[in-house]
C-alpha cells in the first residue's frame, strides 16, 4: 500500500496548475490594461482637455486683438498657438493605433490659414477687414469643424473606454469567482490528500505492525518445528548418556557388594559419572539457546568457533546416527569474534546445519563442512554439503517465506527467509556461492569491533 | 560344547556396550561386543549366538537392519531392542520378532530378568 494517493494527488496536482495558470494570465491582462490606461488613455483625455482650451484662447485672443488693437493679443495667440500644434500632434500620436481611432483626422488647418490671414491684417492695423474676416461665416465654420473633431474624439474615446471597461469588469469579476471557486476546490482536494495520506499512514503503520506479529510468531512456529525436528536426536543425546550414568550406579552398587572397592575404582566410576552428567547438560544449555526469544538480546562479542560447536551438541547425534561427516575447520580463525545476538545467531548457525543435513542424508556421499574465511573487516562462514547445488529454478524461491522443499511436516519453509532476516539485522548477507562444485551458502558478516582495531584474524 | 548362554550386544555408544558386556558377565553370559549393525551382523555369522542385544540407530547398519538380516539367514535368537528415543514402537518390535523393547536409560537387571525367564521358556 502507497501513502500517497495516486488518482486524487494526481487531480489535486493539476487543479492547483490550472488555478496558478488562470490567476497568472488574469493578473497580467489587469497590468496590461492598467499599463494601456496609464500610457494612452488618461494622457489622451488629458491632451483633449488641453487642445479645446487652447483653441478657445486662440480664437478668443484674436477676437480682442480686432476689438481692442492690443498687440499684446497677437503676441498670446502665437504663443499659444505653438502650444496648440503641438498637443495636437501629440494627441494624433497617442491616438493611432487605438480603437475607435478611425474617427475624422484631427486638423485644424483651415482654421489657421484664414487665422494667418486675420493675423496679417491685424498687424497692418486694417481692423476693419480683420473683424470682418473673424465674424465671417467661413472662420466660423472652420473653428467649429474642428472643434466638432475634437468633441467627437473626446466622446469616442470616453465610449471606448467605457466599453473597455465595462468588458473588463465582466472579466475580472469572472476571475474573481473562478478564483474562489478554485479555491475553494484546492482546499477541498488538498484537504481529502492530506485526509487519505493520513489515514493511510495509520493503515499502514497498522498493516506494519500486524506483520511484524506475523513474523514474531512465524519465528516462533518456526523454532518449535525446529525444536519438534530435535527433539528426536536430543533425546538421543540424552538418554545415552542417562543410561550410561544408570549403568555406572548399578556397576558400583553390585561390585561394592561383592569385593571391597579400592578409591581409584570409585573415582574412575564418579569421574565417568560426573563427565557423562556434563554432557547432558551441554545438550541442555544448547537447547535453551534454541528456545529463547533472543531478538531483544544486546549485541556481544563472542568466540565463532564456540558458538558454532556449542551447536554440535544438538545436532551432533544425528549426523553420527546418521553417517553424515561433520566437518568443521577453522584453521587461523580460531580466535575470531562477531558481535552478534548470540541467541539468534545460534539459532542462524542450528537451522543451516539442520537444512545441510536434510540435503545429504539421503545421499550416498554424505558430507557438510563449516569454515571460515577472513576479509579485512567482514569475514564469510561458509557451510557446505555434498550435495549437487541449488537447481536454478527453486534459487530464486528458497528465500522466500514458507517456500520449502521438505515433505509436508518436515518444513514450515521460514528457516532460510527468517536466517537471512536476522543476518540482515547483523548487517550481513546469506548468499549461496554459485561458483562451488557443491551446495555452499555463505555468510558474511563484520567482526567484532575490537578484532577490526587489533587487526588480528 | 560349553553350556554357557553366547550373547552379542550391539551398541555404538562404547560405555554402554561395555556396562551391557560387564552385567551380562558378572550373570555369567559369554559376552561379545559390536558398535554398528555391519560389523555384528559379520560377527553374527561367524559364531553362534544364543541372545542379541542391540540399539536401534547407529551409523553403520541400524539395529533394524540387523535382525532383518538375522531373519534372512533363517535364524531367530533372543532379539533385545534397547532404544534411546521412539525410533520403533513395542509393537513393530516384536512384529520383527524382537523379544522384546527397553527404552534407555535402560535397568540391565530388568533386562537381564527377561533374557533369563525367556532363555527357560
Amino acid at each position: 500500500m502507497k501513502v500517497w494517493p495516486r488518482r486524487l494527488g494526481y487531480i489535486s496536482i493539476m487543479i492547483t496548475i490550472v488555478v496558478v495558470m488562470v490567476l497568472t494570465y488574469s493578473t497580467w491582462e489587469n497590468f496590461r490594461y492598467l499599463q494601456q490606461l496609464k500610457v494612452k488613455d488618461i494622457p489622451l483625455i488629458q491632451d483633449t482637455g488641453i487642445i479645446v482650451r487652447h483653441d478657445e484662447i486662440l480664437t478668443s485672443s484674436l477676437h480682442l486683438a480686432g476689438s481692442t488693437s492690443d498687440k499684446h493679443w497677437i503676441e498670446k495667440y502665437e504663443n499659444h498657438k505653438f502650444v496648440l500644434i503641438d498637443s495636437i500632434s501629440q494627441f494624433a500620436g497617442l491616438l493611432s493605433g487605438l480603437p475607435g481611432a478611425e474617427v475624422k483626422k484631427l486638423q485644424r488647418k483651415n482654421a489657421f490659414n484664414i487665422e494667418d490671414k486675420i493675423l496679417a491684417l491685424l498687424k497692418a492695423n486694417k481692423l476693419a477687414e480683420a473683424n470682418r474676416i473673424l465674424k465671417s461665416p467661413d472662420y466660423e465654420n472652420a473653428v467649429n469643424a474642428f472643434r466638432e473633431t475634437i468633441y467627437s474624439h473626446s466622446t469616442n474615446i470616453l465610449e471606448a473606454q467605457e466599453k473597455v471597461l465595462d468588458n473588463r469588469w465582466r472579466i475580472s469579476f469572472l476571475f474573481t469567482v473562478t478564483a474562489v471557486i478554485s479555491l475553494v476546490l484546492i482546499v477541498v482536494s488538498w484537504t481529502t490528500v492530506l485526509t487519505t495520506v493520513k489515514q493511510n499512514q495509520k493503515k499502514i503503520s497498522i498493516q506494519e505492525k500486524e506483520i511484524k506479529e506475523q513474523e514474531q510468531k512465524a519465528v516462533n512456529a518456526s523454532k518449535l518445528a525446529a525444536l519438534g525436528e530435535m527433539a528426536g536426536g536430543v533425546a538421543h543425546e540424552i538418554n545415552n548418556p542417562l543410561a550410561i550414568i544408570h549403568g555406572y550406579a548399578d556397576m558400583l552398587s553390585i561390585r561394592s557388594r561383592e569385593e571391597q572397592l579400592s578409591m581409584e575404582v570409585v573415582n574412575e566410576m564418579a569421574t565417568l559419572i560426573k563427565d557423562t552428567s556434563e554432557r547432558i547438560a551441554k545438550i541442555i544449555k544448547g537447547l535453551r539457546y534454541l528456545a529463547r526469544d533472543g531478538s531483544k538480546d544486546p549485541f556481544e562479542d563472542v568466540l565463532l568457533q564456540k558458538v558454532i560447536e556449542d551447536t554440535f551438541h544438538l545436532v551432533g547425534e544425528k549426523f553420527k546416527k546418521n553417517n553424515v561427516l561433520l566437518n568443521v575447520d577453522f584453521g587461523s580463525m580460531q580466535n575470531l569474534r562477531l558481535s552478534c545476538r548470540q541467541v539468534q545467531f545460534s539459532q542462524i548457525v542450528v537451522n543451516m546445519i539442520n537444512n545441510a543435513f536434510d540435503a545429504v542424508k539421503g545421499l550416498d556421499e554424505k558430507w557438510v563442512k563449516i569454515w571460515a574465511e577472513d576479509y579485512g573487516d567482514l569475514f564469510a562462514l561458509n557451510i557446505e554439503d555434498s550435495g549437487s547445488g541449488i537447481p536454478p529454478h527453486i534459487e530464486e524461491k528458497i528465500f522466500q517465506p514458507f517456500f520449502t522443499t521438505k515433505d509436508v511436516g518436515h518444513g514450515t519453509g521460514l528457516g532460510l527467509s527468517i536466517s537471512a532476516s536476522i543476518v540482515k539485522e547483523h548487517n550481513g548477507t546469506l548468499k549461496i556461492d554459485h561458483k562451488a562444485p557443491n551446495t555452499r551458502f555463505v555468510i558474511l558478516l563484520p567482526k567484532a569491533i575490537e578484532e577490526i582495531e587489533s587487526g588480528v584474524a | 560344547m560349553s553350556n554357557t548362554v553366547r550373547v552379542l550386544v550391539v551398541d555404538d555408544e562404547y560405555l554402554l556396550a561395555e556396562l551391557l558386556s560387564f552385567h551380562l558377565k558378572q550373570e555369567g553370559f559369554e559376552v561379545v561386543s559390536s558398535m554398528n549393525g555391519k560389523e555384528a551382523f559379520q560377527i553374527y555369522q561367524s559364531q553362534p549366538f544364543e541372545v542379541v542385544v542391540s540399539d536401534v540407530r547407529m551409523p553403520f547398519g541400524d539395529g533394524v537392519e540387523l535382525l532383518k538380516n538375522i531373519k534372512a539367514l533363517g535364524d531367530l535368537p533372543l532379539f533385545y531392542f534397547i532404544t534411546a528415543f521412539a525410533d520403533i514402537n513395542e509393537s513393530e518390535a516384536k512384529e520383527l520378532g524382537a523379544k522384546a523393547f527397553f527404552h534407555k536409560p535402560t535397568d540391565i537387571q530388568d533386562l537381564i530378568a527377561k533374557i533369563k525367564s525367556d532363555l527357560t521358556a
